[in-house]
């Protein structure tokens, strides 16, 4: 079987895999690690885009036979891919540190107690 | 390299630069961070009054267009770098007294200068660059009491646009593939977007700017923040979203979203007036009613939306700030509460008040007036009918504040020692702002007296409405649709939608 097509279905699973993961899971925790499921998903799309051609890496060798190899695959979406990285990192980890917050305060991670909590509190504050 | 555009982008690199002198300075910081917003919104009126129509663009380093980073100065980035930066300034304003420690004022430098180089960006990478990191901020400032409400709202609003966001980046993935560049010019130029990566862009902008079904983290988080950044989220954060709409139009106009943009507005706009209605918290009524204003601002999003979000960014900050000085006099955000309240407040905030309630409901000689008709003119006929039901609407659930007001005013009490003098001047600043651009604005058109009684009479209507329909005890608040598993359920079925009709329709 022919690996671009493979791996493409793979990217697929893994996107809907993290999705599919953070619509079912009442744990704020499991979320979160879906949410980073799907992330990874992502960010493997945007190298796939690029491997589609299965052309070498762009990294120039001196004076060998790879040096005379013309078509590379193209830098920049890796460039972009280590941007999004760094931004699913940041992301993921403040809201773990809010669900650290959030299960000292309400003795829970399941989201609908917490819901429920915090409309109440609202509700008596009013 | 001519000097406009070397200082472009002098000025677009400077914005990361001044949050980090206000870190560094103690005591200056807030009078830095003053300068700072003062300084933008001297250029930007000079640009906005004095040279209408401005348009450069750059490149950082002196590249070509398809190599470099591509930042561009139109018109509506005037708009909306000129709201951004006037309700910054009132908003330092308003809490410079209050007892804010500088790592706030250093977040809020941060994330204005971070807006500015949004509302400066031209292609879809940076958006999405400078989009996260107004979020990522946004995140921190919304919980920076740490209360237990505002810690729950900003983790829903964080898995949410997380979620939207993965989406956004799926979408540029693929016009990347089929086009070979980032850059808005270079895309809209070649043509051809693939559609299925529009729907991804679209919905992923929409869960940023706040729409009915797409962002429901809006009520929550705008809700429960406090007064000052209550009124940044409202009148610019949501407006971020907007923006990567407006500067995307090249590649969505023509495509078959264009129509549906169009009507989510519509959509928006009538469902935000409804939930309105039903609220008796005071910040609730804001949150919603900025989800219906969004509305508006989506339906004119091809005619001329960005001056309508320039003016919603005024006046919703001006009612947020006024809110806040309700809130601390009579100690409570419940409007019963307020209604049989012993405590009498200043005709002064009344004033102030009905001069934003006027032009958030779209009277003549205020800000909104002539825009709203505006949006309205290149709209088909039952849209006009509609959005003259919503201007009663508008007008009735704000007229409930206003009518508390009204009885709760003392005439007697004039003199500015009553209040904090800084809040005074941040309302008074953006009052003299509405009538200023609300009156050249009406001026600058040609207007006739049936379309005038047109705009007064549903306002009107809707004022007596609200004097005459006693409060409703109970309070209606949809808990199943803030859900985040039944969001993110509500955006399967709408993307699943929107492929649906681009196989089966088209």
């Amino acid at each position: 079987m022919n690996y671009t097509i493979l791996n493409g279905i793979i990217i697929v699973i893994t996107v809907f895999l993290g999705f599919f993961g953070i619509i079912t899971q009442k744990n704020l925790i499991k979320k979160l690690l879906m949410l980073g499921v799907m992330n990874v998903g992502v960010i493997g799309f945007f190298i796939y885009i690029v491997m589609g051609d299965l052309n070498p890496p762009p990294i120039l060798f001196k004076e060998t036979a790879m040096s005379k190899i013309i078509e590379y695959s193209d830098p920049l979406p890796q460039a972009l891919v280590i941007t999004a990285v760094v931004i699913g990192f940041a992301t993921q980890s403040l809201s773990l540190v809010f669900v650290m917050i959030a299960s000292k305060r309400f003795h829970s991670i399941d989201e609908e107690k917490i819901e429920i909590m915090v409309e109440r509190e609202r509700k008596n504050e009013l | 390299m001519s000097f406009e555009n070397q200082f472009l982008q002098f000025f677009s690199l400077s914005q990361f630069l001044i949050p980090f002198i206000v870190l560094f300075f103690e005591k200056k910081g807030k009078l830095i961070s003053l300068l700072h917003s003062l300084g933008i919104i001297g250029i930007f009126l000079f640009l906005l009054l004095g040279k209408p129509g401005t348009e450069i663009s750059t490149v950082f380093g002196g590249w070509q267009i398809n190599q470099g980073v591509q930042i561009k100065l139109d018109t509506s980035s005037v708009y909306f770098i000129l709201s951004a930066s006037i309700v910054f300034f009132s908003t330092i304003v308003y809490s410079s007294q209050k007892k804010y420690d500088r790592k706030f004022f250093f977040l809020i430098d941060l994330v204005y200068g971070t807006l500015i180089n949004l509302f400066l960006s031209n292609d879809l990478f940076n958006m999405y660059v400078c989009l996260e990191l107004t979020s990522l901020i946004s995140y921190l400032l919304i919980s920076s009491k740490l209360k237990n409400r505002q810690v729950w709202a900003s983790l829903k609003y964080m898995i949410l646009s997380a979620v939207g966001f993965n989406f956004y980046l799926i979408g540029v993935a693929m016009i990347y593939r089929s086009h070979g560049t980032l850059n808005l010019d270079l895309i809209a130029i070649s043509g051809n977007v693939n559609d299925m990566a529009l729907i991804f862009i679209i919905v992923a902008l929409l869960v940023k700017s706040g729409t009915f079904l797409f962002s429901m983290w809006l009520p929550s988080a705008h809700s429960e923040a406090e007064i000052p950044i209550s009124a940044i989220l409202s009148a610019v954060i949501v407006k971020a979203g907007i923006f990567c709409l407006i500067r995307t139009i090249p590649i969505h106009e023509t495509s078959f979203m264009s129509g549906f943009i169009v009507y989510i507005g519509l959509f928006t706009m009538i469902s935000g007036m409804i939930l309105a209605m039903l609220q008796k918290d005071i910040k609730l009524i804001l949150a919603f009613s900025t989800m219906s204003q969004v509305g508006y601002i989506l339906m004119g999003i091809y005619s001329n939306g960005a001056q309508y979000a320039f003016c919603h960014a005024i006046f919703k900050s001006s009612i947020f700030l006024i809110i806040g000085i309700i809130y601390a006099h009579f100690g409570t955000r419940n409007i019963e509460k307020i209604k049989k309240s012993k405590k009498k407040i200043s005709i002064l905030v009344l004033i102030l008040f009905s001069v934003a309630y006027f032009s958030i409901s779209g009277m003549p000689f205020f800000l909104g007036y002539s825009e709203k008709k505006l949006i309205l003119s290149e709209l088909p006929e039952f849209i006009k009918n509609m959005s003259i039901v919503t201007s009663v609407g508008t007008a009735f659930y704000l007229g409930r504040i206003f009518s508390v007001l009204i009885r709760k005013c003392d005439f007697k009490i004039i003199s500015i020692k009553y209040f904090v003098k800084n809040e005074l001047i941040a309302v008074l600043f953006l009052a003299i702002v509405t009538l200023f651009f609300g009156i050249k604005n009406t001026y600058g058109m040609s207007i006739k007296t049936p379309d005038i009684l047109k705009s007064v009479l549903p306002v009107i209507s809707g004022l007596t409405l609200s004097f005459i329909i006693p409060f409703n005890n109970s309070e209606h608040f949809p808990d199943k649709l803030f859900n985040i598993s039944n969001i993110l359920k509500i955006y399967v079925l709408i993307i699943g939608f929107f492929i649906a009709v681009l196989k089966f329709a088209y």
